[in-house]
């Protein structure tokens, strides 16, 4: 039988990369979330989830397409709400993971992750709404 | 007629790009900035921007808020994707101009934290791509205002093959599918994409876009081990000693690049950045540095070489292509009792020599050669000498 852990979604082969780090019990993220508290699974749905049909732009790769965009600076999760309507009246949850939550790789700019949760892990068994 | 425009390139990503580059049918320039939508589906305030000031803000220098304000009147559009799999915007005018809407950001709407401090991070950012500025300084140019077209030529060869090697270099320890498939090809590495004025400086731009998912691409990873050989540069010995960690295709077209430099007496100097970077990276070697580095290459490389000899029965030539193959005799090597090899140019004649009835010694020189990565040392022996021999063994044949 395979050990592959298996994701939350469904990913491309050699997804995560193998340079995606395992998540460490503590890590500090921040979420900027459509919903009103509290968060619903499906505020976690990344690109891909939302649109299955729809291929990725040229510059974006498949496995990015799967990943959830998180923020590990609260400024910069502030910022994005204060550059864009669309996430104007979205709310930031702090989220605190354990172990087991999955990979994580830092893209694009200073405070951007992508983050690959795992199957068996719980994505809103810790938040706290920050604003 | 409807309105469209198709992505270019992305300059923010939030699950999924949030704000774009587009093009319309025509080849104008667009910015697509995600906004608030009533429905669940993707919304887009659309407009046009001229190149320049595209330029500018691509590299940090503009607000996208001042942008906007300059716009006045000037017509916007909301964008949205018409069928569920569209990769093209329908675009759809709208009155109010978008200052006055609620899409307007807030003032301090820069790409990057600070504007660029170098020409390689400026192109950088403009490609959202590394970029590679190269700078030959040619000695052998009369006045040094000139250089030959082949010097020009060799080394934009050269600089392209070394980069394409070290990437390769950094992938070999990923797994073999992943690994083959994210193989750079000799067009895929670098373009050229600019020539500073004035100046014998070429700026490159990655053929590949952004890795997406590292904050390096494939380049940058080749380019940081460059950096470490050149830093070293200054001592002949380092050098050598980090020359000596890699292997392969990367490590000869290495060493045949600096050889070049050497043998061209130019000097050169390197910049690189990727577009969030603050800073280029890069290191500079003159001529007179190189020809140690050279000399202290080919020592090495000498080394590598030595001689052996083998005692036995031609068993096949190949006069024109220079090849033999030798059946070893008194030899404890029963899964090799053969060995082949090749003479060079300048090699022993191969011609008059008689197949099987007759003993030879042939002294080679062995040359041991780091192939492919994954294919580990070759060894090729070179035969320098020829001796018959009187036949008092019997012939195996």
């Amino acid at each position: 039988m395979s050990d592959k852990p298996r994701f939350r979604e469904s990913l491309p082969d050699g997804c995560p990369p193998e340079d995606a780090a395992l998540i460490e019990e503590g890590t500090v993220i921040y979420r900027v979330a459509n919903s009103s508290n509290p968060p619903k699974h499906s505020d976690f749905d990344s690109w891909r989830m939302l649109h299955p049909s729809r291929p990725p732009p040229n510059d974006i790769c498949e496995c990015r397409a799967c990943s959830v965009s998180v923020h590990i600076d609260l400024a910069a999760a502030k910022k994005l709400r204060r550059k864009y309507s669309k996430y104007r009246k979205n709310k930031i949850y702090k989220i605190t993971l354990r172990n087991k939550a999955g990979r994580i790789k830092k893209t694009g700019g200073k405070s951007h992750y992508s983050w690959w949760p795992l199957a068996s892990y719980d994505i809103l068994s810790s938040y706290e709404l920050l604003s | 007629m409807k309105q469209t425009v198709r992505h270019n390139m992305t300059l923010d990503y939030y699950d999924g790009p949030i704000l774009f580059e587009a093009l319309d049918p025509y080849g104008g320039h667009y910015l697509c900035m995600a906004i608030e939508s009533e429905s669940d589906e993707d919304q887009y305030a659309v407009f046009g921007i001229a190149p320049d000031q595209l330029r500018l803000f691509k590299h940090g220098s503009a607000d996208l808020h001042d942008l906007i304000l300059d716009r006045g009147e000037s017509p916007w559009y909301i964008g949205r994707y018409p069928e569920s799999n569209s990769e093209v915007l329908l675009l759809t005018e709208q009155n109010t101009p978008l200052a006055e809407t609620k899409h307007m950001p807030d003032p301090g709407f820069l790409l990057y934290d600070r504007p660029p401090e170098s020409q390689v991070i400026h192109h950088a950012r403009e490609q959202q791509k590394l970029a590679l500025e190269v700078t030959v300084d040619p000695l052998d140019s009369p006045g040094k205002n000139r250089i030959p077209v082949d010097t020009l030529a060799g080394l934009l060869n050269h600089v392209q093959k070394v980069v394409m090697y070290a990437c390769n270099w950094t992938k070999r320890d990923e797994p073999s599918k992943q690994n083959a498939h994210d193989k750079f090809e000799l067009a895929h590495s670098l373009d050229a994409i600019a020539i500073g004025a004035g100046s014998f400086r070429i700026i490159m731009s990655a053929s590949e876009g952004f890795e997406n998912l590292s904050r390096k691409s494939k380049v940058a990873r080749g380019l940081t081990l460059i950096d470490e050989l050149f830093s070293q540069a200054s001592n002949p010995q380092k050098h050598l000693q980090a020359a000596r960690k890699y292997r392969g295709d990367f490590a000869q077209s290495y060493t045949s690049f600096i050889k070049f430099l050497s043998r061209k007496e130019i000097g050169f100097s390197y910049a690189w950045a990727e577009p969030s970077d603050k800073t280029a990276r890069g290191f500079s070697i003159s001529p007179e540095q190189i020809k140690p580095l050279v000399d202290k290459l080919r020592e090495a490389a000498a080394q590598q070489t030595k001689t052996v000899e083998f005692t036995g029965r031609i068993i096949q030539i190949d006069a024109r292509k220079r090849t033999w193959q030798l059946a070893k005799e008194d030899t404890e090597d029963t899964e090799d009792p053969v060995v082949s090899g090749k003479t060079r140019a300048a090699g022993p004649d191969l011609g008059g020599l008689t197949l099987k009835t007759k003993r030879y010694r042939f002294i080679c020189e062995e040359e041991l050669k780091i192939q492919e990565i994954s294919k580990g040392e070759k060894q090729t022996l070179y035969l320098t000498k020829i001796e018959e021999l009187s036949d008092t063994n019997t012939s195996p044949f």
